[in-house]
């Protein structure tokens, strides 16, 4: 073929020149036939009509190569030419390519299912402790963008508030406010020891301002004064108690803070509104992963106990002083603030620590009232006091005991799902290994390593029969295993508060599935493990040598 | 012989063109504009003429210089006479109409 042709001809020729490089051996023959008679034809339409046939007669054969090749088994090379005499033939599966190629696809089909997609991402996510991954942290800046540019301040302040990184996150938080300042109680949610410091007088006075008759904002308030200060002090040496109060209370505003604190009629640590928003986004978003819903429930300020039991101490104190001075009256009214938002954190604490925080300084408060009472005589109230005693005894024991009456029926069967689970998965993972591994060693075998290694190719042939199928049947298992905590999932979608979501096993279904691990790492477990693991090893070396040493006998 | 053979109008027609000199080698390319069937259609026919061991092939001996030998085809003793029945059969049943030796 020279450059002179005419264009037709010369595509015509490159094009099965091509062609007839890649041409299945057994009909190479005809390709180049077909081929041959290109020089023959005069008109470049028909040269080019020809080609395409002959391109046509290519796709026909490699298609059928290609199906000659999968019925197969995998390692097996499609020849026309038999074995040398003497030659013994190469370790091969029973299954065909075929064969395997539809488990693996059937398999494949298995996994972009939905739910597949969401049990996998859920039980990868549950081998670090649902941890934010870098998936999850895209999620969030795309979220972030999109809100920015809709002024979406509640889907702003959900990114603020589960965004690790906290400078973006504090920044995101003011955003948010600006456009919905109700939602300043974000400042309060976010905070923590590490970041008090980005809890300007600007931020708590918009938290005021929002939110004025909640004690939790007003201990918020406290906090943002002395925790800096305070957490200085810790890095330096451990305070003493004396240093710990001076810290607390230097602020020339504490007292007058702890006054609205202990008077405010509300109590809200914002744990359901946290909740709340998290919903709301997660409806808007179904395919949020687990890390950002778990990890929304983590995101919550603790009550300034340091501050609450302080203040608390100064006021029995204070009523002691009073009863001691003879003044019962002046005494009551202090244990009674006391005892007062003692209720309030009972009755409006979202979490069960605040209400047995609540129920503790009630009970500090009760003691201290009867015995008051013993001591001006008044035996009506120091029957009353000691009846509410018994009272808060029994809320205490019932706040106690729920969580744990609540566990041993279904947390058995989850953890029963749990282990089939993770089971399952770590099972699928090492058999998409044997699979991957023993076709790339079969397809890829030189003919003299499976003489050399005959029982390895024997052990790779069983897994490229058997794990394509085992892998499909454990996802199966999985999904199967999965179902109630895909059910949890989709039903913590409508829990109306964030305290429910722990009661009623929400989410302690995929605390679980994570916590099963946790014996694996546990150290006294690992130690067993590889000791057991180390005797195996032992034990099949002494077996080895021991079968080498009779067979040398033999010999 | 070997398998058995799907006969379409364009399978007659090839017959119809190897039994017009059933003793002479034919050229595909030949083939093809006596039938006037395109290539991507006539080689899968041959192939399965060859492979049921009613066609005989061979490469040309001596090629036109600077060009590649050629493929030749003729029907194999067994194949003239399967193929003459094939055709009486098509025509009896109407299906199929001769276009070159007895047009």
């Amino acid at each position: 073929m020279s450059p002179s042709q005419p264009f037709p001809r010369r595509l015509a020729h490159s094009a099965l020149k091509l062609a007839l490089r890649f041409w299945p051996e057994e009909s190479l023959e005809w390709g180049q036939a077909l081929a041959a008679e290109l020089d023959e034809i005069e008109k470049p339409l028909v040269v080019l009509t020809w080609a395409f046939g002959g391109l046509m007669l290519f796709t026909r054969a490699s298609v059928a190569h290609l199906w000659s090749w999968l019925k197969l088994p995998a390692g097996a090379r499609l020849s026309t030419t038999s074995l040398p005499l003497g030659t013994t033939p190469p370790i091969l599966p029973k299954r065909s390519r075929l064969f395997t190629a539809m488990v693996l696809i059937v398999t494949a089909a298995v996994l972009v299912l939905p739910q597949s997609r969401e049990a996998i991402s859920t039980v990868r996510e549950s081998w670090t402790g649902y941890q934010a991954s870098s998936s999850d942290l895209r999620t969030l800046e795309k979220l972030a963008a999109r809100a920015e540019k809709q002024k979406d301040a509640r889907t702003l302040a959900f990114v603020a508030l589960n965004l690790p990184d906290r400078e973006r996150a504090i920044i995101l938080a003011d955003r948010a406010v600006a456009l919905d300042p109700t939602l300043a109680w974000i400042y309060a949610s976010r905070v923590d020891s590490r970041n008090f410091s980005q809890l300007t007088k600007e931020r708590v006075a918009r938290l005021l301002t929002s939110d004025p008759n909640n004690a939790f904002a007003q201990l918020i308030a406290v906090q943002s004064v002395y925790v800096p200060r305070y957490t200085a002090l810790l890095s330096r040496h451990t305070p003493t108690d004396r240093e710990t109060e001076a810290a607390v209370t230097g602020d020339p505003d504490w007292a007058a803070r702890m006054v609205l604190a202990f008077r405010a009629p509300r109590y809200d640590s914002y744990f359901d509104r946290n909740w709340r928003l998290t919903q709301e986004v997660w409806n808007h978003e179904p395919s949020f992963s687990a890390p950002l819903i778990v990890g929304s429930l983590w995101i919550h300020s603790f009550p300034d106990i340091l501050s609450i039991k302080t203040y608390s101490n100064r006021l029995m104190r204070s009523a002691q002083e009073a009863s001691s001075a003879g003044d019962a009256q002046r005494a009551q009214s202090l244990i009674f603030q006391v005892d007062a938002f003692g209720r309030l954190m009972t009755d409006q604490g979202e979490r069960d620590f605040e209400r047995l925080y609540g129920l503790h300084l009630s009970e500090q408060a009760t003691k201290a009232l009867q015995d008051l009472y013993l001591r001006t005589g008044d035996s009506k109230q120091a029957v009353t006091a000691a009846n509410r005693l018994q009272q808060i005894e029994t809320q205490s024991n019932t706040l106690v005991h729920s969580f744990r009456d609540a566990k041993p029926s279904l947390t058995r069967a989850l953890e029963r799902k749990a282990f089939l689970v993770q089971f399952s998965a770590v099972f699928a993972v090492l058999l998409a290994l044997a699979t991957v591994f023993g076709l790339l060693a079969l397809e890829l075998r030189r003919e003299r390593s499976s003489k050399r290694f005959p029982r390895l190719g024997q052990a790779i042939c069983l897994a490229v029969d058997w794990a394509p199928i085992a892998l499909l049947a454990s996802f199966i298992a999985l999904l199967w295993a999965f179902q109630p905590f895909a059910n949890i999932l989709r039903s913590a979608r409508s829990v109306e508060s964030a305290s429910a979501a722990w009661h009623t096993m929400h989410f302690q279904g995929l605390f679980l599935l994570s916590n099963i691990l946790d014996p694996l790492f546990d150290p006294m477990t690992a130690y067993n493990f590889w000791l057991s693991f180390l005797c195996a090893l032992v034990a099949l070396a002494l077996f080895l040598i021991a079968r080498g040493f009779l067979r040398h006998k033999q010999a | 012989m070997g398998l058995r053979l799907r006969l379409s109008r364009q399978t007659l027609d090839i017959l119809e063109a190897l039994l017009a000199r059933p003793s002479q080698w034919h050229y595909g390319y030949a083939i093809s504009r006596q039938t006037s069937i395109p290539s991507g259609t006539l080689y899968p026919v041959l192939m399965r003429l060859d492979k049921s061991g009613w066609l005989e092939t061979r490469w040309e001996e001596t090629p036109t210089p600077g060009r590649p030998p050629r493929h030749l085809y003729r029907l194999t003793g067994n194949g003239r006479e399967w193929a003459r029945e094939e055709l009486r059969a098509a025509r009896q049943r109407e299906f199929w109409k001769p276009a070159v030796s007895e047009a």
